[in-house]
């Protein structure tokens, strides 16, 4: 798994032209920043588990996650979950941001962004849904 | 309003039927059994019918076919009304059993008085459905009503435009009346409405609601009024949800060419109060021109929990125990807001579940002008910050269009005061930009110790806080944020906060601390007696999250001459810090008889990087150091040196340790 990972980002870090500097890149790296996003994450995940396995949000292809069918909401919950996902995709932001940082890249937020969008597909459980690469729902 | 184009459009449609029945009557009246005829196209404002053409087809069976029919943006293609039985009598034409062939096949009658120029005309396009529509002479020009019975929203849905919701379900009961002079009232029930957008912002359910509207036309405009009960279902506007609670909202005013005027208007919201509300609304240009709101009392908790909770989302007002009444008064003008006049009314907020702030009995009033200079007088009762008291204070708040200053602010906190001083605050291009000079003075450290749950500290705090500035998510302190505790100072410089209001908040400051009384430090700490001064310079220190993840620490013994003495419980903590060796010594020697020693300067350093603290002692001036590094160097009688052997620890076995030692377990740990 990490193995593919890594090559996932040494492809994209070829493609992207940040050369080898990028491919170093250590997603692992913990900080306390990195360790305080996560476990706002981790308790968040609890939440939206259940809406993953509904197929009401699912699992963007830029690292992010998206209300996918509203009407599997109720509508007295809906300002809940998209509060939800609000908080979620702001955390996820300073993750990205805050894994480049601690590579000491700024500037490589965007792929790591692009990485981790692919990583969390990947780890997806099976009847959730993802947006491929046209953009479009698939249900993994 | 918006209804009189489709009124005045359907009497044209009907008035195209009345030609074409007429035309047949009169080709019947010529008793020829089989007849076709076409008619020329059929216009009229906002409708039009094209390629009609009728066949009569003997005993009485009719057909009438149009190509196209079109009625505002609605075109329909291939229309046929066919009527099994036409009766064709002396001053009536009637229709029993006719078929109107459209999108789907609606059953209709009709029947119409040739003499009297009344047609009634009832079509049945479902079981529980039907549409009866009534046209006859008026004063002036035809009457039309039309009678709904369990109307299908979704058969109007089409007729709507394209970016508003899309009603998935609802049926409809009622009358519309028009009269000839230009006259509509309308009364309908609606129950079962369900509309929904794609991206699921904007939905309602089981919606029930009832509409009275009327609208006279006047010499150059149309006087109208409507009254709407909202009074069952659910309706979600992201952010808000709100459940039906006979919410009633009603206007009058007039409809010209160019602008809709709204003179009266009021909601009346139950729980929550009444709001009034007046108004233009510029119909070409698409903006309100001219706005005025009103409430009065409006109750804040209500308030709170329906309409502004959801806007505040993520904030740390997201969860608050709010009270009191709130009074606003706005005018909007072409340029926008240009007044508020916000009145407060024993209002009451608190941090419901994590106790961090609130505030009781706010009472006020905030003048508010775009382009005027104006003074807020509110003042607040008491709250707490903290967990910790704060007293009454007021808030002389000067405001000048989007600047706000407050040229002080003091606010009493435990038996001392916060002080905020020149506080600016104004609108930037994207974001908020503040600044305030500020201080902290004769606050009982005790106090202030104990309600934040740290171990009890002695003295007073006092703090200056030089310029702070808030831009974008960065807050900059510029100068030297000072404080006096433990008798000595403490000095932070280069106080940089990044993303502030993130999950992972950043800091980055230099701090100097000079000459604190270690008496009072290690007794606070239970760290074993020592007595003396310290100062310590933490260069580069860096935050993560509250958490350090990078710095420089240098603490040595303060300059000048004072009493230096260490306890042998404070000799094994350190011993126990910085690694091995002297406790166990201490132990086995003879050192063990005494209860203190003497010192003449201590020191430690360590230079945290990548969560490995690289440690060093107190400089001796030369001398082998290659075995380890001093910590303590001995003086006096008895005197003794603590060496530190270890020159790495991780940041959080060293803070294990710490804790151990100061949490009273003062085993010493020896590596």
């Amino acid at each position: 798994m990490k193995h593919l990972i890594l090559k996932t980002f040494l492809l994209l870090a070829t493609l992207l032209g940040v050369g080898q500097a990028a491919a170093q890149a250590n997603l692992e790296i913990n900080t306390p920043g990195i360790a305080a996003i996560q476990g706002s994450m981790q308790k968040r995940h609890a939440e939206l588990a259940p809406l993953y396995t509904s197929g009401a949000v699912g699992l963007t292809r830029d690292g992010n996650v998206a209300l996918r069918d509203p009407a599997g909401v109720p509508l007295a919950q809906r300002a809940a979950v998209n509060g939800l996902i609000a908080a979620e995709n702001q955390d996820r932001a300073s993750l990205y941001r805050e894994i480049a940082r601690a590579n000491n890249h700024p500037e490589w937020e965007g792929d790591i962004r692009n990485t981790f969008g692919q990583r969390w597909i990947d780890r997806a459980q099976a009847g959730w849904y993802y947006q491929n690469a046209t953009g479009a729902w698939v249900r993994k | 309003m918006g209804a009189l184009p489709a009124v005045r459009t359907r009497r044209v449609a009907v008035a195209a039927l009345i030609v074409l029945l007429a035309a047949l009557a009169w080709v019947n009246t010529g008793r020829t059994q089989q007849i076709a005829l076409t008619m020329d196209d059929v216009t009229g404002a906002g409708f039009s019918a094209q390629g009609i053409r009728m066949a009569f087809t003997g005993g009485g069976a009719t057909t009438i076919e149009v190509n196209a029919v079109t009625i505002g943006a609605q075109s329909w293609k291939n229309i046929k009304l066919n009527c099994a039985l036409l009766r064709l009598e002396r001053t009536r034409i009637a229709c029993d059993d006719g078929v109107l062939a459209l999108v789907e096949k609606i059953p209709l009658s009709f029947s119409y008085l040739t003499d009297k120029r009344v047609l009634d005309l009832a079509l049945k396009p479902a079981k529980e459905e039907t549409w009866q529509i009534n046209m006859r002479p008026g004063k002036r020009g035809n009457d039309l009503s039309v009678r709904v019975d369990g109307g299908s929203l979704q058969r109007i849905a089409a007729w709507l435009p394209p970016d508003v919701p899309k009603i998935s379900a609802g049926v409809i009961h009622g009358v519309i009346d028009y009269s000839g002079d230009g006259r509509i009232a309308a009364k309908l029930t609606a129950n079962g409405v369900g509309f929904a957008d794609a991206t699921g912002l904007h939905a309602g359910e089981k919606i029930g609601f009832t509409l009275d509207a009327q609208a006279v036309p006047a010499a150059n405009d149309l006087r109208w009024s409507a009254a709407l009960a909202w009074s069952a279902g659910e309706a979600f506007w992201q952010p808000i949800y709100l459940k039906a609670a006979n919410q009633r909202l009603s206007a009058e005013g007039r409809l010209d060419a160019k602008q809709l005027h709204i003179e009266r208007g009021s909601l009346r919201y139950p729980g929550i109060g009444d709001v009034g509300f007046s108004g233009v609304y510029d119909l070409a240009a698409k903006k309100t021109t001219e706005g005025r709101v009103s409430a009065q009392a409006l109750n804040v908790p209500a308030l709170y929990e329906s309409v502004l909770k959801p806007f505040l989302e993520g904030t740390s007002l997201s969860d608050l125990r709010t009270d009191g009444r709130f009074s606003v008064e706005l005018h909007m003008g072409e340029q926008g807001l240009q007044r508020a006049d916000v009145r407060l009314d024993n209002v009451s907020f608190e941090d419901k579940t994590q106790h961090r702030f609130a505030l009781f009995d706010i009472n006020g009033t905030v003048p508010w002008r775009a382009d005027e200079l104006t003074q807020a007088a509110v003042t607040v009762k008491g709250g707490e910050l903290l967990k910790m008291p704060v007293g009454a204070f007021a808030i002389p708040l000067s405001m000048n269009g989007m600047r706000f200053d407050l040229k002080q602010l003091r606010v009493p906190l435990l038996d001392g005061y916060i002080n905020v001083n020149d506080f600016v605050a104004r609108a930037g291009t994207a974001s908020w930009y503040w600044q305030f000079t500020g201080a902290l003075a004769g606050i009982s450290m005790d106090k202030f110790t104990a309600a934040l749950g740290l171990p009890v500290m002695y003295g007073t705090l006092d703090a200056t806080l030089p310029m702070v500035r808030h831009i974008k998510s960065t807050l900059r302190v510029d100068g030297a944020l000072f404080l006096k505790v433990f008798d000595g100072t403490i000095e932070a410089k280069n106080l940089v906060l990044l993303d502030v209001f993130s999950k992972a908040p950043r800091v980055q400051v230099d701090v100097a601390m000079r000459n604190l009384d270690l008496g009072l430090l290690t007794r606070t700490y239970s760290f074993g007696n020592i007595t003396g001064r310290l100062d310590a310079r933490i260069d580069g220190l860096e935050l993560v999250n509250w958490q350090p993840v990078k710095f420089d620490v240098q603490l040595a013994s303060s300059a000048g001459d004072y009493p230096r003495k260490i306890s042998q419980a404070a000799v094994q903590n350190i011993t126990a810090l910085g690694g091995a060796g002297a406790a166990a010594a201490i132990q086995r020697s003879f050192l063990r008889f005494f209860e203190q020693f003497g010192y003449e300067k201590l020191g430690w350093g360590c230079k945290l990087q990548s969560g490995v603290c690289q440690m060093s002692g107190v400089d001796v001036g030369g001398g082998d150091t290659s075995q380890g590094y001093v910590i303590v160097k001995g003086g006096g009688i008895p005197a003794i040196t603590v060496m530190g052997y270890n020159r790495q620890v991780s940041w959080q076995e060293l803070l294990d340790r710490l804790k151990r030692v100061t949490q009273g377990n003062v085993k010493p740990i020896v590596e």
